[in-house]
């Protein structure tokens, strides 16, 4: 099961396109793997030989990647060898496309893989279109082997700038492996070089039209001119000009033109000014100081002072000239365009040797305010004391609230955050606390720059004049407690036109917001008698966690790790709500895939609770859907349903709304988000296993879900963190986004210290798979078929038809392509398939390592090829038919670590006993051998001496099936299955016909459509 | 005699020329800065006549078919009247001879304000002055300080080919004032050495890139560590072009499109389209796997 690679190399900068399969460069194979990504923009290209330099034995190359074949055994002496290709040149479109399919992940097709080349060249391209699409670039005329072409330069911006060069450190060796016919050693491209080439190709690609121009036989430009920019936007960028002489000194001129940016471009320094505050104490009180300085383009930190570059002697100077000589040109160049800009630079330029100049503070402040919001446009770096950068987000006049509350303790009834509470104003300035007198004083002194208790602080003048009348209009007012809660999370408030800065509060309210912000501890509770299960340590802490939140009407999303248990949690406090006299119901939407195990887990952890499932093409209307609400306490349905019946949803009162998998929502766009947000409940909790807090984007349409408005609106979070957190880094931005949303998320790593100790060393789960439609009517048409035939016979001809049988009806639930052998797609027909994608993507997430044990070599070779396609990376599969020395050699392969290979199929057979794969700590059993004895010795595989993770098993069962019964069956006989069941499925065979029936028929809610 | 009458004051059309270097300045008055302006007075201050108002119009058509400026040989252009032939202009400011030169680039050199100007497109303001104490004017202020010629037969200089030179290179001097000092026989490196701010360079010129060659191991050959995504989150410039309308037009431009609005247009296109790219991109990403139907 080999598949093909895909790899790009350099040719004078054009991207050449080959492929790796069973051979290089294989014309035939390159042509497929083209039809099997449905690249179609290359169909008309033509090919072309080249050849490429490879690591190899000498007779063959040694395979990019385990995915595309196996290095040979024999360990010869490695070196470069040439091996001919055939080969596409890539244009802008098939460029562009290819880079579209790379997006989705490096498998684009199947059995085809996207080398690091392609992965790589990706980035080339974006920047290439950011280039253009911020016009960062400029026309240009450069002369070729043949004649004198238009093109296009990039001009990077500083960030690009950086880019570029991280990124040509990262070009992939097989980029630069294409020699020229005919050479004796391998290419030895620089990469920095190989790069540039690269993107002036790229960007001149994109700029041009795929497509030849349509040339007018006889047609002449008028000027020179002409024809340059005619062939800056066509193609062939050929400047259609037989005056050699004047293409000459055109190309003189366009240097000339463009060199005040080129000497900015070209220099490996940017001009900076920078701002320096006056001493504290001294003569000098009153002088600031801006300094010329210049720094490193690629090292940042490396920062020279203008006035020892002056001096030629200077370290500083020799430093500078090893790197350009054009060092004193662009200082000055800089500081002549700077000049134009700031009269304070021209002052400097009258006298020798230039490096800054003095200023008052009046003129500080301008500077702050004005000049270096000019400079830093003109494309200067301005560097500003770290006070001012501060306190442009924080450090301003703000009105701060100090609540008079009743110092009651929380225990105290009826408290609830909707109640008013009164309290006084005063102003603030950052975290000095300013009284009505201070305000007036300053508002006298009318500087904008003052030093408030030996800090220089910025005074906004009207913000002065606003908080003055503020506070003279407002000594007191009142704010509920929600507001005053939020106001101290970091959320700002405007009240006629200043900000509410800061709460002070005392009693209950401070009570809560310590408990909230982990100050203090809350309430620590146990679960209820009645609740079915046990709750570990940190389950009890999650759970006491929610009710504590719930209690205050917050919403809460527990994001503990997968495999935590945030099911039992949840279900804990489903169960004392319901005894602390809840009687309406709890409405739970989760992905369909699971919702028969939160079916199963309610059953198991809360017997006394009704559990409705509203889901399938039968479920209920509104009049039975009222009903049946009011007699139960958890109606479970789906994120496809919960958009879907809105309606419906909508018009009963529920207690809670719980989310699982609530990253579902995350878009708040989509439908589903949409409808989630408008379902009204006393109380929100969402679940899941993914870090939301890492994806700043993410992040509002769970919080609005949770606690409406604490992130104010969409437009308010984009302006207020997104933009601000992803396009400048803005710290300040996400601690206040962290302190704001912290209180509100829980989540616990496997990993963490205090968890590890509260876990088991190995957790079973049972995953409960649904049918597909297309596996339920299979998994019907086999039961008819055999139904009437075991009926009507007897003996050895029974026992062999009621193998058969439960052969079959596992193999549908396995998959029906395994059925029917017939090597049809495998995606989204099996129930199971989808659970184990999700479980593996989670998995991979979190880079653990998964063993998957099937009884099935067929099922092996299919999940095999599913995965290796779904993930590109290389599976294992080990099965009776593999030698002991390839057998030892993945048992090693997987057991190292950082290797690429996460996913190890084997047979139960031959993988069940004796081998130690510690490396991994999930165990999938995709289907069951009924034998606890049998699964839980190829559990052991993972689960023993060297294992230092916890162990979680995954059973596969598919509800409604005979897989279900079969566990229930084992699960209550426990103490006897080891006699029973000792000799395998042998006992099913001596069912009675009635029993047999009764174990193999399908119920209602198998099928998950 | 009505014969000689119509011809006096109905003069011969000039030959159309194609190509022909177009002033991208086509209404009103020469000269945006005020060196440009000064450069003009010299030659406006004493002539104010039809023969002015006829080299504008020959500027801006495009009648100017080569211009030529060097420190050796001053201005030498070709300009397309009404004869077959064009004519061949002169135009020459007197150079500073070599004790000049030095006492210029002392001069120059006395504060760095001078040549950060210059070299960033700016007239020093006061520099004229200075250099006119020193005794080695920039511009020209005596009447033999500029010496033109042309070779049509009007009698009259400076006649309307010499003018429309003059108000080409004025315009010239408006993006690059330097050009005044190549007039007086100082070219720009020249300067930048003399004054000392341009060092000579050990190794010649740019250090060459150093070969580097391929892992030979197959390990190293085919190891890729993945960069994040570089980030795609700024947004569309909000002025077009910006980096050619700072450089301003190209000098001598010969085409009868005007070149900063030509490049707005296909800047604008371009950084529509590449946008577009990056949604198209950007979108692709986010494709998720939608739910299963119910």
């Amino acid at each position: 099961m080999t598949m093909i690679a895909l790899h790009i190399s350099l040719r004078e900068g054009v991207p050449i396109l080959w492929s790796e399969g069973k051979k290089i460069g294989m014309l035939k194979e390159l042509r497929l793997a083209m039809a099997g990504i449905g690249m179609f923009s290359l169909r008309g290209n033509t090919t072309k030989e080249y050849s490429v330099w490879l690591p190899s034995n000498g007779e063959t190359a040694i395979p990019s990647s385990p995915l595309v074949g196996h290095k040979s055994d024999t360990i010869e002496k490695e070196n470069l060898y040439q091996f001919p290709i055939t080969a596409l040149r890539l244009n802008a479109n098939s460029l562009f496309e290819l880079t579209l399919l790379s997006e989705k992940g490096n498998v684009p097709g199947s059995g085809i893989i996207f080398g690091s080349s392609v992965i790589w060249m990706r980035q080339v391209v974006k920047i290439a279109l950011n280039l253009i699409r911020s016009q960062s670039i400029l026309p240009s005329i450069i002369r070729t082997a043949s004649c004198w072409e238009a093109t296009w330069l990039p001009v990077p911006d500083s960030t690009t700038f950086l880019a570029i060069e991280k990124l040509a450190e990262t070009i992939p060796a097989v980029c630069r492996t294409l020699g020229k016919t005919v050479t004796q050693a391998p290419p030895e491209l620089p990469k920095q070089l190989a790069l540039k080439q690269l993107l002036a190709f790229t960007l001149n690609a994109f700029l041009r039209p795929a497509e030849k121009s349509e040339v007018i036989k006889g047609f002449t430009f008028e000027s020179i001119h002409d024809a340059w920019i005619y062939a800056l936007s066509n193609n062939p960028p050929k400047i259609a000009w037989d005056r050699e002489p004047e293409i000459e000194e055109f190309a003189r001129q366009l240097s000339a033109w463009r060199r005040p940016l080129d000497i900015h471009n070209r220099s490996p320094f940017k001009f900076c000014f920078q701002l320096t505050e006056p001493p504290l104490k001294g003569a000098k009180q009153e002088r600031w100081h801006v300094a010329y300085l210049l720094q490193s383009k690629t090292d940042p930190s490396l920062i020279l002072e203008a006035k020892d570059l002056w001096k030629p002697e200077s370290t500083a100077s020799q430093h500078a000239k090893s790197l350009t000589r054009e060092c004193s040109e662009f200082m000055l160049t800089a500081l002549g365009e700077a000049s134009g800009l700031y009269p304070a630079v021209t002052k400097s330029l009258k006298r020798k040797n230039p490096s800054g100049f003095d200023l008052d503070t009046v003129g500080a402040y301008r500077f702050l305010l004005e000049y270096a919001e000019l400079l830093r446009n003109a494309g200067f770096v301005v560097m500003l004391p770290s006070w001012w950068i501060g306190q442009r987000g924080v450090n301003r006049i703000g009105i701060k609230t100090k609540a008079k509350l009743p110092a009651m303790k929380s225990s105290g009834s009826g408290l609830t955050l909707d109640s008013m509470i009164s309290c006084d104003y005063a102003a603030a300035l950052g975290n000095e606390e300013l009284d009505l007198e201070e305000l007036k004083t300053l508002a006298k002194l009318k500087a904008p720059l003052v030093r408030v208790r030996g800090e220089w602080t910025q005074i906004d003048s009207k913000e002065l004049s606003n908080a003055l009348r503020f506070l003279e209009t407002h000594p007191t007012g009142e704010l509920s407690a929600r507001e005053m809660l939020s106001t101290a999370l970091g959320a700002q408030k405007k009240e006629e036109n200043i900000l509410i800065r800061s709460v002070e509060f005392d009693g209950w309210l401070q009570e809560l917001l310590e408990k909230l912000s982990g100050q203090a501890q809350f309430e620590l509770l146990t679960a209820s008698e009645h609740f079915t299960g046990t709750l570990r340590p940190y389950q009890e802490r999650g759970f006491s966690w929610l009710s504590f939140l719930r209690k205050w009407g917050l919403g809460a999303c527990l994001a503990d790790d997968m495999g935590l248990g945030k099911t039992i949690q949840t279900l804990a406090l489903v169960q004392r709500e319901r005894e602390m006299g809840e009687k309406r119901a709890v409405l739970l939407i989760c992905p369909t895939s699971v919702i028969n195990n939160w079916r199963k887990e309610a059953q198991k952890f809360t017997t006394e609770l009704s559990i409705l499932v509203h889901h399938g093409i039968d479920r209920m209307k509104i009049t039975d859907f009222r009903k049946a609400t009011n007699t139960s306490a958890i109606v479970i349905s789906s994120y496809g349903l919960l958009q879907r019946d809105i309606a419906l949803f909508s018009k009963i009162s529920w207690s809670g709304i719980i989310l699982d998998e609530a990253q579902n929502i995350k878009n708040p766009e989509t439908k589903q988000s949409k409808a989630a947000r408008a379902l009204h409940a006393d109380y929100r909790i969402a679940l899941t296993g993914t870090p939301v807090e890492n994806h700043v984007g993410d992040l509002w349409a769970v919080m609005d879900f949770l606690n409406p408005g604490l992130l104010g609106t969409q437009h308010y979070f984009k302006q207020n963190f997104y933009t601000p957190i992803q396009w400048y880094g803005d710290t300040e931005a996400s601690t206040r986004l962290k302190s704001l949303t912290g209180p509100f998320i829980l989540r616990r790593m496997k990993t963490d210290k205090s968890i590890i100790s509260d876990l088991p060393d190995k957790i079973e789960m049972k995953e409960y798979c649904t049918l597909t439609k297309e596996q339920a009517s299979l998994y019907k048409a086999v039961v008819d078929d055999f139904q009437g035939k075991i009926e009507s016979a007897e003996g050895i001809d029974r026992r062999g038809l009621v193998f058969a049988l439960l052969l079959k009806l596992k193999q549908v639930c396995n998959h029906p392509a395994q059925l029917l052998g017939d090597n049809s797609p495998i995606n989204k027909r099996s129930g199971k398939i989808e659970r184990l994608t999700e479980l593996l993507t989670e998995i991979r997430e979190a880079e653990e390592k998964t063993l998957i044990f099937t009884q099935f070599t067929q099922m092996g070779n299919m999940l095999q090829g599913y995965i290796q396609d779904l993930f590109g990376e290389e599976v294992l599969f080990l099965h009776g038919g593999i030698s002991k020395k390839k057998r030892d050699a993945m048992v090693e392969t997987f057991q190292q670590t950082g290797n690429s290979s996460s996913i190890f199929i084997l047979s139960l057979k031959a993988g069940g006993t004796g081998l130690n794969l510690t490396g991994a700590n999930h165990v999938m059993h995709y289907d069951r051998w009924w034998n606890p004895a049998v699964e839980n010795q190829a559990t052991d595989r993972a689960f023993r001496i060297g294992q230092n993770k916890n162990v979680e098993v995954h059973k596969f069962i598919t509800s409604g099936t005979l897989e279900e019964r079969i566990d229930e069956m084992i699960e209550k006989k426990t103490t006897v299955a080891g006699q029973v069941l000792g000799a395998g499925e042998q006992w099913l065979t001596e069912l009675s016909n009635n029993d047999l029936r009764k174990l193999i028929m399908l119920s209602q809610d198998a099928t998950g459509e | 005699m009505a014969y000689e009458w119509f011809m006096r004051y109905i003069p011969a059309a000039p030959k159309a020329v194609t190509g022909g270097i177009k002033a991208q300045n086509k209404r009103g008055a020469f000269g945006k800065t005020w060196w440009g302006k000064q450069w003009l007075t010299s030659l406006e201050k004493f002539h104010s006549n039809t023969r002015l108002t006829r080299g504008k119009t020959y500027a801006r058509s495009g009648q100017v078919t080569d211009l030529v400026i060097s420190a050796d040989n001053g201005v030498s252009a070709k300009v397309q009247g009404s004869r077959a032939n064009p004519y061949k202009v002169s135009i020459i400011l007197t150079p500073w001879s070599k004790s000049e030169k030095k006492l210029v680039a002392e001069k120059l050199a006395s504060k760095p304000i001078y040549i950060a100007q210059l070299i960033s497109g700016q007239m020093p303001e006061n520099l004229d002055r200075t250099l006119k104490t020193a005794g080695a004017p920039l511009f020209p202020y005596k009447f033999n300080d500029l010496r033109s010629k042309c070779s049509c037969p009007d009698y009259s200089n400076p006649c309307k080919h010499i003018a429309a030179v003059f108000y080409l290179m004025a315009e010239a001097f408006d993006s690059d004032p330097f050009l005044l000092l190549t007039l007086r026989g100082i070219e720009r490196d020249q300067l930048l050495k003399q004054t000392g701010y341009q060092h000579p360079v050990e190794g010649g010129e740019e250090s060459a890139v150093l070969p580097e060659p391929l892992p030979t191991e197959h390990g190293d050959f085919w190891e890729y560590t993945t960069l994040p995504e570089p980030s795609m989150l700024f947004s569309s410039p909000r002025v077009e072009a910006t980096m050619i309308k700072r450089l301003g037009s190209i000098q001598y431009w010969r085409s009868s499109k005007n070149l900063v609005k030509t490049m707005e247009i296909i800047y604008a296109r371009n950084s529509l389209s590449a946008e577009t790219m990056i949604n198209r991109l950007t979108t692709e990403q986010d494709k998720e796997v939608s739910s299963s139907p119910e």
